[in-house]
């Protein structure tokens, strides 16, 4: 078991805490690494329906940890290999996850921590949440996907606003935005409601829903229709298709095997 | 046959669905499997009930490769006796339609056995690539020459010495497959697929696997007058005037192989 997690179930719901808050859920190579693992065997695990990242403290996620000493030697520096080996891999595994991951943004989201909470399917913060890039304040320019999702919701002038500058981003804009779906004084419980109902839908029809529509944001029309019609055809064969009309025909809820 | 499963999806009379099966081993293609792979491939090209083959692994790998642990400590003559390339050229005998199914791992050759069927219809999981350079040698079943021929020089040049791997999409950007779905869907796809090649007069398709293929052997003038010829063999079937005869009559055609 990790100790840069605390990760609990509550019925079918998976909640992965980031567990550092002596630095502000910043994250090491290792705490990267063991939450990829933890993502991934939740994603695996079909007792679990949805999972929610959240964080212990103050903040959600500040990024990268400064500390850590695999990015302190400057004599051999690759950051595009702790791109590439940590924090890309991360990135996706939330993504590319079969099952719904949920942030419950409960603190400030900084550098790649923002794009860690964009990478999730559905935000919940709280309140007084602010998002801060501050790659430029440290030489850098910001990764793990921050240009794809903030242009595309943000636009061009609001998105080179946030990079270029220390001003935040408050909850409230964040959700005029359309950036997160809602503000919550507990932002965690309000995360399980959206999750409890998540997880009365079919497994499958979840897991196509979230692969589409990524795929939709980043193909034209036409290949769009071919997948939505390509997952129909799938779907229309499945078991709890079966169930689903059965259940809408006698007007109960529907009891999904994900098959 | 327990390397390979030999089955008739959704009890199709003209499609046959062969799945490479070492899942341990991510279909490592050992020797035994290649040659109960020909066999069976030639089986069905005998059997005029088949018309389309489908060639497929499983959700994690078509096949990553050969059987490395088959090969390290070999000699030049232990390769020589164990001919194992022999089952690889016999491939090219088969001359009815062949579809690569891959999802996951295409690699070496897995690689090469996918570019080695007619076409390849890819699940979005699909990886594709030749990395025998990490391991010290160099792709031996043709991945230099069919990987060249469906991407170009640069790319392949580069995917051979880094031994990187590209994804569906970009293989798909690249012309090495045929089109991408998601990975759940791509066996039902590859099904609808080859259903519409089993659905077209059976000589006819046989001839331009052939003609298509010639075009990577010849020049192009030599390629063309081969075309012309095939063109005009179709008028010996009946297919063809069945074929013509139901367009003008807006009917659907009934083509009975001959």
């Amino acid at each position: 078991m990790s100790t840069f997690y605390k990760i609990e179930t509550k019925n079918d719901i998976q909640i992965i805490t980031f567990n550092r808050p002596e630095v502000y859920n910043a994250l090491t190579r290792e705490a990267k690494l063991d939450g990829i693992k933890a993502i991934r065997e939740a994603g695996k695990n079909p007792a679990v329906k949805v999972i929610i990242l959240t964080g212990e403290g103050k903040a959600f996620c500040t990024g990268q940890d400064l500390n850590d000493p695999t990015i302190q030697n400057l004599a051999h520096i690759d950051l595009g290999r702790t791109l590439e080996t940590e924090w890309n891999p991360l990135i996706n595994t939330i993504r590319d996850s079969k099952k719904i991951v949920i942030a419950a943004v409960n603190g400030v989201a900084a550098g790649a921590g923002v794009a860690v909470a964009l990478a999730c399917d559905l935000i919940i913060a709280h309140p007084k949440v602010n998002f801060i890039s501050g790659f430029a304040k440290v030489g850098l320019s910001p990764d793990c996907g921050a240009h794809y999702i903030l242009s595309r919701h943000l636009g061009y002038f609001k998105t080179m606003e946030f990079f270029l500058t220390n001003r935040p981003l408050s909850a409230s804009e964040l959700q005029s935005r359309n950036l997160i779906n809602a503000i919550s004084e507990n932002p965690l419980d309000e995360a399980i409601k959206l999750a409890q109902e998540i997880a009365l839908s079919a497994p499958l029809s979840v897991e196509f829903i979230k692969k589409n529509l990524q795929q939709s944001m980043e193909v034209n029309f036409a290949e769009s229709l071919a997948r939505e019609t390509s997952t129909q055809r799938f779907l229309g064969n499945s078991s709890d298709y079966k169930e689903g009309l059965k259940a809408f025909k006698e007007k109960r809820p529907a009891n999904f095997s994900g098959t | 046959m327990q390397n390979i499963k030999l089955t008739q999806p959704y009890q199709h009379p003209h499609i046959a669905l062969i799945e490479l099966n070492r899942p341990k081993v991510l279909n490592a293609l050992s020797t035994e499997l290649m040659n109960e792979l020909v066999e069976a491939l030639l089986k069905l090209d005998d059997n005029p009930e088949v018309r389309v083959i489908i060639l497929t692994g499983d959700d994690r790998a078509f096949a990553a490769g050969a059987d490395i642990a088959q090969m390290v400590t070999a000699t030049p003559v232990d390769q020589i006796i164990d001919n194992r390339f022999r089952s690889w050229q016999q491939l090219s005998l088969i001359t009815k339609p062949i579809i690569a199914a891959v999802n996951g791992f295409a690699l070496g050759g897995g690689c090469e056995l996918a570019m080695n069927c007619d076409f390849i219809l890819a699940g979005d999981t699909a990886k594709f690539g030749q990395p025998e350079i990490s391991i010290g040698t160099t792709p031996g079943a043709g991945g230099t020459q069919r990987l060249t021929r469906a991407i170009g020089k640069s790319k392949s040049m580069m995917m051979c010495m880094t031994g990187e791997m590209m994804n569906a999409s970009e293989a798909l950007a690249y012309g090495l497959v045929a089109k991408v779905y998601p990975a759940q869907t791509l066996m039902q796809e590859t099904f609808e697929v080859a259903k519409k090649i089993a659905d077209k007069a059976p000589v006819a398709i046989r001839l331009i696997k052939e003609s298509v293929n010639k075009s990577f052997e010849t020049a192009l003038k030599d390629g063309l007058d081969f075309e012309r010829r095939n063109f005009y063999l179709t008028f010996a079937s009946t297919d063809q005037k069945e074929g013509m005869q139901a367009f003008l009559e807006k009917r659907e055609p009934k083509y009975t192989g001959k």
